[in-house]
């Protein structure tokens, strides 16, 4: 086998310009390390370098039994984490064949609903931050600590929160919860417009916006993209829709899809699933079913061998879960099918002949996380 | 209070002496009057944008943060000033002082009030803008000779932007030095007794005045043109390989030029030290004529000065193309022919 | 919901060993016809396979397993397809010509696994430094020694 190694991009004129981008930049959303080729202000190449944040999840996963990998998964996409535990335990519960109790289902749904919002409502912020205005992050982050403030007092921490559990979550919830996320819900919705008339109807924003970071249909289904990103160029694949999982079957909302596909329409899908996502917690709030909030599964969890898999829909897209058991009590194989590593082929289609700018306002519209990407 | 001190300074020295200790002490008075009013608005900035985004800004340093500021420079003096090995040393090092210093010289014509003015010459508004438009200098020798990329792309990116933005600063000035009819400060503010120019000129004031405001945010670097410094895009850009009191200097000349921005605006178009009169409401213009006049030309300034600081925490940021769009496809059409519509007016005699 | 591409599936690749992949209808392929039907499912119109969503790997010890999930976004079907690879000589050909996505899924297992791509633009090691010895998903691999050869190497060691 021959020494295969790729390598940096050369520089081919005098009149280009390599720069490299990251790691330690203030609006890559994490650590990720970019090489542009540029020639004046023009992107001409673009070369993403990873592995700066790679905890070799997969492999820690192999030597640990299946009720502690679970919460290493928080650690992947950390503005997602419960939803990305919830997606362990459905795989875990689908593998041992477990019932998990209807109290249990509902709970789990209005904390990923709850997550999605205050993931969305940290992109908000930090989109404008990246655009210049340092103002709506503040705006953001109001809202946010109440959302944070309720996943403190249910479970104790306020971003990596282990809640989920195969069976259930790990403990129920208090009495004032349904109280208090009554409370912002509606402080939200008030407080909604403000998000519109900093941002979305600004036309410095939306000049630097629209016509930006152009992706076809065709392209973001080649490039595997899912999320927000995808159904912005009009691919329709929300998985809580296609394969409904927990208490998402008797929920109804929208499946929002446009068809522009730049930074723009990114934006606005954004927007309007947040919308959604309150109108599921609304639906929910009031009829938490009484019961059990978990199935005690006794023993240590062997499933039985082969393989399982489950997928669900994160803040950012579609996170699959394959699973594949030999019978003991440590799993065998698992692969995190996570979307930012999708969306990150993305980045540099949507780039190329723009300017730097505009390789921003993209990071900025495909909100990725890297420690998602490396795991 | 200046015949006092003039008198004093004849009693203690002969003549030609007390003409030039006289200068000294009017520089230095100069000099001190920029600290504090750069001290002032950090302060008032860090406040302001604490405010907008609701929370309190510095509430430690001081009673409700108000050493802050000192806090802060005297921090940046006891920083060690790094020059990047393969710099160039001569421009590395004067490049900041280039840049204040053209800041202090733009303060000599300024009129504080009817007694407080430097040095009233006759083509007051001539020199601020020519002195000002020095600074760009300094700000490529400091991209230059940092012999980094990103300083380089921002001072680039920022010498564009400035060269740019003062032929629509310059014409929207011109609009109404052709209004007053002279480019002396004094002769300026002198004529706008029976009402500031922004009332009086009507229309293509009011244009100049918009073109004005936009243009000077542009030549500060401050948002929403701040694209040379932007954090988020190429690190501080054109000052990012300095440190310590050579950093001071340019943030010290960053708020020095608001200053002088807010003080040009103020004297052009909003009356300098001239008090707000009404038509003939005689007991309103009396009472408004006791308030001294020093007190009207801070006043304007700090309103101008909220202005510009309002700006920068509001809006998101414009690309380079964007910006320089901006300036000669829209703000200099629309300031030439404002400027050719005003001379026409005032011909015919149709200002107030 | 989804469906199930069975029928289609059987009808034209009559030959290929039909099974289940959790609860995903899987073919299992021939190293050497790998190409040649990936080619087909991506364009036979009644398959139409647009979307590689995800290309993994699994060490069984005896033998490599790697997995491409396929997905029709037209149909509304999944496919499973897997090959059986020699740990001696493991090599593939790029899907990079059918799915873009292949690209960076290709160059994680050519990091993780040691399985190379032939005709892939840029196959680098995308987590792992450029001059890391060994495949850290492998079975046989030893992540202590390994490391620990490394920082040795690069005199990176707190206690040599």
């Amino acid at each position: 086998m021959e020494n295969i190694i790729g390598s940096q991009i050369i520089q081919s004129s005098d009149d280009e310009f390599i720069i490299n981008v990251g790691p330690q930049h203030p609006s890559t959303h994490g650590v990720l390390h970019l090489q542009l080729k540029l020639d004046g202000e023009k992107i001409v190449d673009l070369k993403p370098f990873l592995g700066y944040i790679h905890r070799g999840i997969e492999k820690m996963s192999e030597s640990l039994n299946y009720k502690q990998f679970i919460y290493l998964t928080s650690r992947m996409d950390y503005l997602s984490a419960h939803i990305n535990n919830q997606a362990c335990c459905l795989a875990i519960e689908k593998a041992i064949q477990a019932e998990v109790p209807e109290r249990a289902r509902v709970i789990r749904t209005l904390m990923a609903e709850l997550t999605r919002l205050a993931s969305h409502q940290l992109w908000w912020g930090s989109t404008g931050l990246d655009m210049g205005a340092v103002s709506p992050f503040f705006y953001a982050f109001r809202e946010r600590e109440m959302i944070l403030e309720i996943f403190e007092e249910t479970c104790g921490s306020r971003l990596t929160m282990n809640y989920c559990v195969p069976g259930g979550v790990m403990n129920d919830i208090h009495p004032d919860f349904v109280r208090k996320v009554k409370q912002i819900i509606k402080q939200f919705r008030d407080n909604l417009h403000e998000y519109d008339e900093l941002l979305t109807n600004n036309p410095i924003f939306q000049s630097r916006t629209i016509g930006v970071g152009y992706l076809s249909r065709e392209e973001a289904i080649s490039l595997a993209c899912t999320g927000p990103v995808a159904r912005a160029s009009g691919i329709s694949c929300d998985v809580r829709k296609k394969e409904p999982y927990d208490a998402y079957d008797r929920v109804t909302f929208d499946e929002i899809i446009t068809t522009e596909g730049d930074c723009f329409a990114r934006y606005k899908v954004r927007l309007e699933e947040m919308k959604q996502s309150m109108n599921i917690i609304e639906q929910l709030i009031d009829n938490i079913p009484a019961g059990e909030y978990r199935t005690k599964i006794k023993g240590i969890i062997k499933p039985p061998a082969g393989e399982y898999y489950q997928r669900v829909e994160t803040a950012r897209g579609e996170l699959g879960i394959y699973l594949v058991s030999d019978g003991t009590n440590k799993p065998y194989r698992i692969k995190f099918r996570t979307p930012n590593f999708s969306n990150l082929g993305a980045l540099k289609p949507m780039s190329l002949g723009g300017k730097i700018g505009d390789l921003v306002a993209i990071m900025a519209s495909l909100d990725l996380i890297i420690p998602d990407i490396d795991r | 209070m200046t015949h006092w001190i003039g008198e004093k300074l004849n009693a203690l020295f002969s003549p030609e002496w007390a003409a030039y200790v006289g200068y000294i002490l009017a520089g230095l008075a100069i000099i001190i009057l920029v600290v504090v009013m750069a001290v002032v608005s950090i302060y008032l900035e860090r406040k302001i944008a604490a405010f907008m985004q609701m929370r309190l800004g510095p509430m430690r340093v001081g009673k409700w943060g108000t050493l802050q500021a000192f806090a802060d420079v005297f921090k940046l003096m006891l920083k060690e000033p790094l020059t990047p090995a393969q710099a160039d040393k001569q421009l590395f090092n004067i490049a900041p002082y280039l840049v204040l210093t053209v800041s202090f010289l733009a303060f000599a014509p300024i009129a504080f009030s009817p007694s407080l003015q430097l040095w009233d010459m006759n083509i007051g508004v001539l020199y601020i803008t020519s002195v000002s438009s020095m600074g760009v200098i300094g700000i490529l020798m400091a991209g230059w000779a940092s012999n980094n990329k990103y300083s380089l792309l921002g001072a680039m990116r920022s010498g564009a932007q400035i060269v740019s933005y003062e032929l629509s600063a310059g014409i929207a000035i011109l609009t109404i030095v052709m209004m007053s009819g002279s480019l002396s400060v004094s002769g300026i503010i002198k004529s706008q007794a029976d009402g500031w120019w922004i009332f009086k000129g009507h229309i293509p004031a009011l244009i100049a005045f918009v073109i004005f405001a936009i243009a000077s945010t542009a030549e500060l670097n401050r948002a929403p043109f701040d694209l040379a410094e932007a954090e988020q895009e190429l690190t501080a850009g054109f000052h990012t390989e300095y440190s310590g009191m050579q950093f001071a200097m340019f943030f010290l000349a960053e708020y020095t030029n608001m200053f002088i921005v807010s003080m040009l605006g103020t004297t052009l178009f909003l009356g300098g030290w001239m008090p707000l009169h009404i038509g003939n409401w005689d007991a309103f213009n009396q009472i408004m004529d006791k308030i001294p006049p020093f007190l009207w030309f801070f006043g304007k300034v700090f309103i101008s000065l909220f202005m510009i600081i309002w700006f920068r925490w509001t809006f998101p940021r414009l690309r380079i193309d964007q910006l320089l769009k901006l300036e000669w496809k829209y703000l200099l059409p629309i300031g030439m022919v404002n400027l050719v519509i005003g001379s026409i007016i005032t011909w015919l005699g149709w200002i107030f | 919901m989804q469906q199930q591409p069975e029928a289609i599936i059987t009808q034209i690749f009559p030959d290929l060993p039909l099974g289940r992949w959790a609860q995903l209808v899987a073919i299992t392929v021939k190293q050497d016809d790998l190409y040649t039907v990936c080619t087909q499912l991506r364009q036979h119109p009644s398959l139409d396979f647009d979307m590689l969503v995800c290309l993994t790997a699994v060490d069984r010890t005896t033998h490599l397993e790697v997995i491409y999930h396929l997905r029709s976004t037209s149909r509304n079907h999944d496919l499973i397809v897997k090959t059986e690879l020699n740990e001696a000589q493991p090599e593939l050909p790029s899907m990079v010509p059918l799915w873009k996505s292949a690209e960076l899924f290709e160059m994680e297992i050519y990091d993780m696994f040691g399985i190379v791509f032939k005709g892939h633009p840029d196959l680098r090691r995308l987590f792992m430094p450029e001059d890391w010895e060994g495949y850290p998903l492998r079975k046989s691999y030893n992540a202590n020694e390994v490391a620990d050869n490394y920082l040795k190497s690069h005199q990176l060691l707190i206690n040599q």
